[in-house]
């Protein structure tokens, strides 16, 4: 087999095309990391004029919007506009529809490529977004510590707490000078730090043996689920909220490893 | 609670379905996300909520068809105040591969799910993407979808007794 004919098969191994009535459905290789399955469209027709028409779902656009990715940015709506004159796409507001419309039978091999191409550029978009949203929680944090004036107070990033436990590691870790209980601050928008913060805390009480504050910022109040929340507040130093009140969550915080409250920037 | 004592449950106090092609408001189906709330569905989809008791909680339950191509959603969530709790996506999708009914759920006490948007992050597919599915074909009669097709569907999945009004929208 050519190295032409390999690469052919790697790409088509895992395009399926399954016909229904009035059309065809194409699921890709890629993963819609929305959903968790396959990146798929849809070829429709042949129409009036035997042209075929290339559509998605109609979720394409209202999952990433819900998603935050909303087009009212203009910016985003730029860059979207640009996204689909590049594959000769257009988005149908009333319907929610993606589509390559009049394509004639001989294109669709070629049209097919495109759309597939628009649908992964999209989700991107979305994705760049997501961090975007992730990071700005983050970022948001990071700049109220660093900008903390505490005599003795320091603040690390993505380090572990133990130098010898390095399973857990918290997204700040807070030491005071003369104090031997170093804070571990975990920022949470879903369970899975909350279920961290539980993990750290319970290494430290039985295996690690060693005083430690740990404490899980949520990004608000409903981040994560309820019981998770009920757990961690009854396992560890404490669960703190974010957002609307971000000063005196940063002094919550400060309190467990004994600084007064202080004005916060 | 975990979704198949949801599934085997009594239903109580099942609403009737009407259909409709608008986009929901967001009171029909709270659903907390970035964007504010909304099921993401669009006018290319016919949709109906029904709504039941089952065992001491109260749900809702999303069921959904393209109305163009092969493909059909159900989200069944725990209502909690202005927002749900999702416990499993039913799907169909002829784009998909392999494809065939399939479910997405968390397989967890539904007292350990966030309400809300979730994501694929630790939802198990069943089956998985890469077994044979059981279940291909989309309609037994080979027609095309309809409301009645719809909720009978979704009344076999579920176990509910239903009613349904039809208009024209």
């Amino acid at each position: 087999m050519s190295l032409q004919q390999r690469i052919c098969k790697a790409f088509c191994a895992e395009v399926r095309v399954n016909a229904f009535r009035g059309g065809f459905g194409v699921s890709t290789p890629f993963a819609d990391a929305l959903t968790g399955d396959p990146i798929g469209f849809y070829v429709v027709g042949p129409q009036l004029g035997h042209k075929y028409k290339i559509i998605d779902d109609a979720l394409t656009v209202a999952r990433f919007e819900s998603d935050g990715a909303t087009l009212d940015a203009k910016q985003r709506m730029a860059n979207f506009q640009e996204v689909l004159s590049i594959y000769g796409g257009s988005y149908d507001e009333e319907s929610g529809e993606l589509a390559i419309p009049d394509v004639l039978e001989s294109e669709i091999e070629r049209k097919a490529l495109d759309f597939m191409a628009l649908l992964l550029r999209l989700q991107d978009m979305t994705q760049q977004t997501q961090e975007r949203t992730k990071n700005a929680f983050a970022d948001d944090v990071a700049k109220k510590l660093e900008a903390l004036e505490v005599d003795g107070l320091s603040v690390e990033a993505g380090v572990p707490v133990f130098p010898d436990n390095k399973e857990v590691i918290p997204d700040f870790v807070l030491r005071k000078t003369g104090q031997d209980r170093p804070l571990a601050l975990f920022l949470a928008r879903d369970n899975e730090k909350l279920w961290q913060a539980m993990h750290l805390q319970m290494t430290a009480d039985y295996e690690i043996q060693k005083p430690v504050a740990i404490v899980v910022l949520l990004e608000s109040g409903n981040s994560g689920a309820q019981k998770m929340r009920d757990k961690a507040a009854n396992r560890i130093a404490a669960v703190t909220n974010w957002k609307g009140d971000e000063g005196a969550a940063i002094n919550r915080i400060l309190r467990e490893i004994e600084v007064k409250p202080i004005h916060v920037h | 609670m975990l979704l198949k004592d949801v599934i085997r449950a009594p239903k109580r106090k099942v609403t009737e379905a009407v259909w409709s092609q608008e986009k929901p408001q967001r009171r029909v189906f709270p659903l907390s996300c970035k964007s504010g709330g909304c099921f993401p569905i669009t006018r290319k989809w016919r949709w109906s909520v029904v709504e039941f008791e089952a065992e001491s909680s109260h749900f809702r339950l999303m069921i959904a068809y393209h109305v163009e191509v092969p493909a059909f959603q159900m989200v069944l969530g725990e209502a909690i105040k202005n927002d749900t709790r999702v416990l499993v996506r039913v799907e169909y999708d002829v784009a998909h591969n392999p494809f065939g009914w399939h479910v997405h759920t968390l397989c967890e006490d539904s007292l350990l799910i966030s309400a809300g948007m979730i994501k694929p992050l630790g939802q198990r597919r069943i089956p998985a993407a890469g077994s044979k599915h059981s279940r291909s074909e989309y309609t037994l009669s080979g027609d095309s979808m309809n409301d009645i097709m719809a909720l009978e569907i979704a009344a076999k999945w579920f176990r509910f007794g239903y009613q349904t009004t039809f208009r024209i929208s």
